[in-house]
């Protein structure tokens, strides 16, 4: 890489260690998962097998699990100590929550994509970067809550009916294959695929990104530095 | 960063992915070749090289075609008529007195005897129908649950389906994991009980969960979700209740990745669009 090109922190080492994770844990609770969804199918039987049979991909989708709930539990500590150090306002511009300004990125993306206006201006967190961080929240707590009550069905079954094991299995399995067909098509072509990033956007890694792609990608956030040179210097990698 | 070595692998990885989901479209195609344990049923023909090499074998015939004198060649005005059907299996009583009276304390014998009525159209199974009396092998466990999966699926085949959508039949019959239960495991073999009673379906539940309550007999081994009430009258509400479910998550499921997809197609034509104009 050129010595001329600046850097600039997006991503703090927390962020990704969080998302290696979420990353890991997915992959792992997927296949297990997904073998046993499709146990019909020759690739299911195969993948079975190399996860050491029933038992072993038992144990593999459990740790999973369980990684799952620390990152969780890790995300809502980091989320009390994030809302205390922005002294309580989560509202911000440069915040992950969703706002009506959001609904609007979405229809002028869409409006660009079909060539009727030039590319909308984002902030640090676009629309879809929302989406999918809502997505896992989301995901992480149906999954997880149903995946509880498929883990432990005695303990369950002693304040639920057992219409409730039913009903966690189709939550749990309907569920994870959303997951699945939106992590695997969407939020890696989102990141990764699309022609300004291919092959890879590694930033989600290094946690930097180039100030070119800082100021196309979120020019927002780009301007709100310029106006604070606080900030920027806190940004830039030196 | 070196370029080309990305793209190999990214291409690679992308290739991955859609061969999975194109073969997870495939799914729900059994693969064929499980051998199959269907009785044969009726015939009157012994082989006796295979009677020789199974659990009867060397037993002499008349020990349990008692009524059929040696000397004398019976008259045939009964071939047309199923052998299986037939034979009286009082015969096996001498042998198998535990199974025999256990048979007798079940459902299936209560339907032959006319005390409960039975919806199904076949006559009420006895010996011969589950067991081939004339080559019946040592079978391993998981020989038996495919046995019952083809034997009991006969009379009842939306159990049979629903046994084989639930984990106890997925993991048992597709993916040969022997610790799960299979249908005599829960209704009995030579007792078998239809399970209706929840103090007693507890009781089955318990083998494997010892800490099973009550509320667990609720949970549908055999769920059907249906709008139709008349697929299983006993759980009509809970069939209901589990097709509302389904619907809802299969709605959300088809929504969110039909917008999406087609955002991602859309973002990509544009992406090449712009790209190909620079060029």
């Amino acid at each position: 890489m050129s010595e001329t090109v600046t850097h600039y922190w997006r991503l703090n080492l927390f962020h990704r260690f969080i998302h290696v994770l979420v990353m890991v844990s997915f992959a792992g609770a997927a296949l297990s998962g997904m073998a046993l969804k499709f146990t019909t199918a020759a690739w299911a039987r195969l993948a079975m097998q190399l996860m050491g049979g029933v038992p072993g991909a038992a144990l593999l989708h459990r740790v999973c699990a369980m990684v799952i709930a620390f990152y969780g539990f890790l995300h809502f500590i980091y989320i009390v100590y994030d809302i205390a150090r922005h002294k309580g306002s989560i509202f911000r511009g440069s915040s992950m929550l969703p706002r009506p300004q959001d609904i609007v990125d979405l229809w002028q993306h869409l409006m660009y994509f079909l060539g009727r206006r030039p590319r909308p201006q984002f902030d640090r967190f676009t629309y879809w970067e929302k989406f999918d961080y809502f997505a896992v929240f989301w995901g992480v707590l149906m999954i997880g809550l149903s995946g509880l009550v498929l883990w432990f069905p005695e303990i369950a079954t002693q304040f639920l009916p057992g219409v409730a094991i039913n009903i966690a299995q189709i939550m749990h399995s309907d569920e994870a294959l959303l997951a699945v067909g939106f992590i695997f098509v969407v939020h890696m072509f989102n990141t990764h695929m699309r022609a300004e990033k291919f092959p890879v956007d590694m930033s989600i890694f290094t946690g930097k990104v180039s100030e070119d792609e800082l100021k196309k990608e979120h020019a927002l956030e780009w301007e709100r530095m310029q106006e604070d040179p606080a900030l920027m210097e806190e940004a830039r990698v030196k | 960063m070196k370029r080309p070595a990305l793209v190999w692998c990214l291409t690679i990885a992308v290739v991955i992915v859609a061969a999975v989901m194109v073969l997870m479209t495939r799914c729900g195609q059994p693969i064929s070749g499980r051998p199959s344990h269907e009785p044969e049923f009726g015939s009157w023909y012994v082989e006796v090289q295979r009677y020789n090499q199974g659990v009867h074998g060397g037993m002499d015939c008349s020990l349990c075609h008692t009524d059929i004198d040696p000397e004398e060649h019976p008259d045939s005005e009964n071939l047309s008529e199923s052998a299986t059907d037939l034979f009286d299996y009082e015969a096996c009583a001498s042998c198998h007195p535990q199974e025999y009276e256990h048979y007798h304390l079940g459902v299936h014998a209560e339907v032959l005897s006319g005390t409960v009525q039975s919806e199904i159209d076949y006559p009420a199974p006895t010996c011969g129908h589950c067991h081939d009396p004339h080559y019946r092998q040592v079978l391993s466990r998981l020989q038996v649950i495919d046995a019952q999966v083809d034997i009991c699926g006969q009379c009842h085949p939306s159990e049979l389906e629903t046994y084989l959508e639930n984990y106890h039949g997925k993991t048992a019959v597709d993916l040969d994991y022997a610790d799960s239960a299979s249908c005599a495991d829960c209704h009995g073999s030579h007792q078998v009980v239809a399970l209706d009673q929840p103090e007693k379906a507890v009781q089955v539940c318990r083998k494997c969960h010892p800490d099973a309550t009550e509320n667990m007999v609720g949970y549908l081994i055999h769920a059907e979700e249906t709008l139709s009430p008349d697929a299983d009258a006993s759980h009509a509400r809970e069939s209901v209740l589990l097709f509302l479910v389904q619907l809802f998550f299969v709605v959300l499921t088809v929504s969110v990745l039909a917008f999406f997809y087609g955002h991602t197609f859309l973002w990509l034509l544009r992406g090449l669009h712009e790209k190909l104009r620079r060029r």
